[in-house]
């Protein structure tokens, strides 16, 4: 008997595959999601409100070298090799990917954000505002223009040193500069009913891994959904290692797997959607020359990259800090910054997210000089009256930053590894020292004091963000400049889609995953769309 | 028959000495546990050595720093006071191994029950229906 031909296949049940996945099941679309790493079970393999000293010995017997039983401690290691400035990448190859371990910062890109991509704000607002509903986001309504609200259930509130940074925000708006101090938003639901998952508690290690499955992820939400229709088969621990093209290399047929147990197996489809995350949808497209006439796979690579600056509180001390948990670290952030009015030393916007607090499981601030009782008076002290105030900044697209494959090392399964190559300009270094000022500047107007600053931006203090690289399959209407088209197909493969944010043609500042979402939601009814009129 | 006093003393006592040193030999992990109590009072009673010591019998921190720094120590203590005071910029073994036992010592007390209770008063870890956030207000 012949081998059934999929509609689809999705490579990856990240944010990107695995809303696609849903999406196309709802369609009416027979759907083979394909994935590397195996379902995680949230509370067993793990849980942040585990007893660090109780579980050591378990956790180091098992190979783990950290006290908690956190997700992101299965995160790949030795997957790429990183060139210049200390870039870093991450990857969790499990059904859900790196949703399991994301802090669920839910950020709508605005107006004035996508005024450099081909599709504007209102095309995919309609997306952002289902993605919002399905994820449960909790927020305040802050009515920002290029930060527009979403549809959102309550928000949760500051601890005391955020509001002391919000007093510090504010004065400085009262010098004329654009800038706003607002709560977090995030992919947890604040309160019950609002979709089928549990509540959120509040105990505070949410990118250790929720082990209620509060917070939104893949595996707890749209593939879950998918599997209801009916029309889906998963394949877990299944890797792809190629492309199965047509003989005159015009379509996608399908493609290669190999199983945990070595096995290989050739999975046929009549379209195919590539969602393996930005670096890694750039290296199986690199390592077979596909959807690259333009020569742009792999380019436009950028993220974001922070450094952080902390301040002290005094009118906070003696305040209850028996319960700082929350929602992780950030409750707040500071955002605005140079969305009308535009920095002239650098290029870019960014933000900065803020937390506080008490967290005995990560203190903030780690050291105090001395020893003895003094020395941990000192340390409470510090702890309970700082504010954490950690860079977000839009990394500068540039030809010093792209992805290529490295010529000599292979993994395990003969791939060659992705080579993540990263050269801070001077415009970024620029940025981070306008943040070093402003922060500093926004401590001390809300009455507190510097505790620590990187003083000065050096390519050696710049911190990139491993999880938020973006744009190496960029979109376009030009196929000598760009890879997909407006709806995520790549110019060169008619039936090969992209559903991840290497899509994405320009970056601000704000978190990427809602847009990922919101874009492959839209990418996924394109293409059920061209399949329901006899296109594929 | 142990009546339930003794019983309870009894577990008391077995807790304490139910750790065999993995890592560093009895006597440097005896030495340990005063030089981290110097440094951390209350680690002792938190097992900080017992959770350092499993760490560092699987390749979590340096041991020979822990042998080469418990060792100076034992061969001749020096006041506290006087390591702390060249902490950022230590010239000898021993006032090395005071930034090492130091930055272990805190970390470990801060994880343990005791320290997160004891020291950081900290109540969290809990099922809350909703988070009060900031609710004094402040100058
Ligand atoms: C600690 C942490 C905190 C974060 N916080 C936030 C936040 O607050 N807000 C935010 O917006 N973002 C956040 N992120 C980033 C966010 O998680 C990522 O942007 C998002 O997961 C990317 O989605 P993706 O689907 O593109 O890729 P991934 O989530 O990486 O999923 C890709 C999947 O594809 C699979 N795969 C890859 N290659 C193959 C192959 N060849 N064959 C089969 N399967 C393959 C992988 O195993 C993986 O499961 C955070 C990430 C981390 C780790
Ligand atoms: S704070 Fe909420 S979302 Fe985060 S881990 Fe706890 S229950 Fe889950």
């Amino acid at each position: 008997m012949a081998k059934e031909i999929l509609d689809v296949v999705v490579v990856g049940s990240g944010p990107g595959g695995g809303i696609a996945t849903y999406a196309l099941c709802q369609q009416g679309l027979k759907v083979g999601l394909v994935e590397a790493g195996r379902r995680m079970i949230p509370g067993k393999d793990y849980n942040g409100h585990g007893s660090a000293h109780k579980d050591w010995e378990k956790r180091l017997a098992a190979g783990f070298k950290t006290p908690h039983w956190k997700v992101t401690d299965y995160q790949e290691k030795d997957h790429f090799v990183g060139v210049g400035d200390n870039p870093r990448h991450g990857l969790l190859k499990a059904l859900g990917g790196r949703s399991l371990c994301w802090a669920g910062h839910t950020l709508r890109f605005g107006p004035g954000d996508f005024a450099q991509w081909p599709i504007g704000y209102d095309e995919v607002a309609p997306y952002y505002a289902r993605a919002e509903r399905m994820m449960g986001v909790s927020g305040f309504r802050d009515g920002l223009w290029n930060m527009p609200d979403g549809e959102f259930l309550p928000g949760v509130p500051m601890r005391c040193s955020e509001r002391m940074l919000g007093k510090g925000v504010a004065k400085l708006r009262g010098k004329h500069r654009e800038a706003a101090f607002v709560g977090i938003r995030k992919a947890m639901p604040s309160k019950g009913g609002a979709v089928p998952r549990a509540t959120c508690h509040f105990c505070g290690h949410c990118m250790a891994g929720c082990e209620v499955d509060s917070k939104y992820t893949s595996a707890n939400t749209p593939i879950p959904m998918a599997m209801k229709t009916g029309r889906l088969t998963v394949f877990l621990q299944s890797t792809v290692v190629r492309v199965l093209m047509s003989k005159d290399g015009a379509r996608a047929e399908g493609v290669e797997i190999v199983r945990a147990d070595g096995s290989r197996e050739e999975i046929r489809c009549k379209a195919l959607v590539l969602a393996c995350s930005t670096v890694e949808t750039a290296r199986l497209l690199l390592a077979q020359g596909l959807a690259n006439s333009s020569g742009q796979v792999g380019r436009n690579l950028t993220s974001h990259f922070g450094l952080t600056v902390v301040g002290l509180f005094p009118q906070v001390r003696g305040r209850d800090a028996s319960n700082d948990d929350g929602w992780d670290y950030y409750h707040s952030m500071l955002s605005g910054m140079y969305w009308r009015d535009k920095a002239k030393k650098f290029e870019g916007t960014y933000q900065v997210q803020c937390g506080a607090g008490v967290h005995p499981k990560k203190m903030a601030i780690k050291w105090a000089p001395g020893f003895g009782e003094s020395m941990k008076a000192q340390l409470k002290d510090w702890n309970v009256t700082h504010a954490g105030m950690n860079m977000q900044g839009m990394l500068l697209v540039s030809k010093n930053k792209f992805v290529d494959l490295d010529p000599v090392k292979r993994d395990a399964l003969g791939m060659p590894l992705p080579r993540v190559h990263l050269h801070y300009d001077d415009s970024d270094l620029a940025m981070a020292d306008d943040v070093i000022e402003t922060c500093e500047e926004i401590i001390q107007l809300g009455g507190g004091t510097v505790h620590s600053s990187p003083g000065k931006a050096t390519r050696e203090n710049l911190v990139i963000d491993s999880n938020h690289w973006v744009g190496t399959a960029r979109m376009g209407t030009d196929k000598k400049t760009s890879v997909v088209d407006l709806e995520g197909r790549c110019h060169d493969v008619a039936n090969l889609f992209i559903g991840d944010a290497s899509v994405f043609p320009a970056y601000p500042e704000k978190n990427p995953t809602l847009t990922n979402i919101a874009l492959s939601w839209r990418m996924a009814e394109r293409l059920a769309g061209r399949a329901r009129r006899g296109e594929l | 028959m142990l009546d339930r006093r003794e019983f309870v003393s009894l577990g008391a006592l077995l807790a304490a000495v139910d750790y065999v040193p993995r890592a560093l030999t009895a006597a440097e992990f005896g030495a340990a546990e005063e030089f981290v109590e110097l440094l951390v009072p209350g680690a002792k009673g938190a097992r900080v050595m017992r959770y350092i010591d499993l760490g560092l019998a699987h390749g979590v921190g340096d041991v020979e720093a822990w042998k080469r720094g418990v060792g100076e120590w034992m061969n001749g203590k020096r006041p506290m006071g006087e390591l702390a005071a060249n902490e950022l910029s230590p010239g000898t073994e021993l006032e090395r191994f005071f930034g090492v036992a130091k930055r272990a010592a805190i970390e470990a007390y801060a994880l343990s029950e005791e320290g997160q209770r004891d020291w950081l008063g900290y109540r969290g870890g809990v099922h809350l229906t909703a988070f009060p956030g900031c609710t004094e207000e402040h100058g």
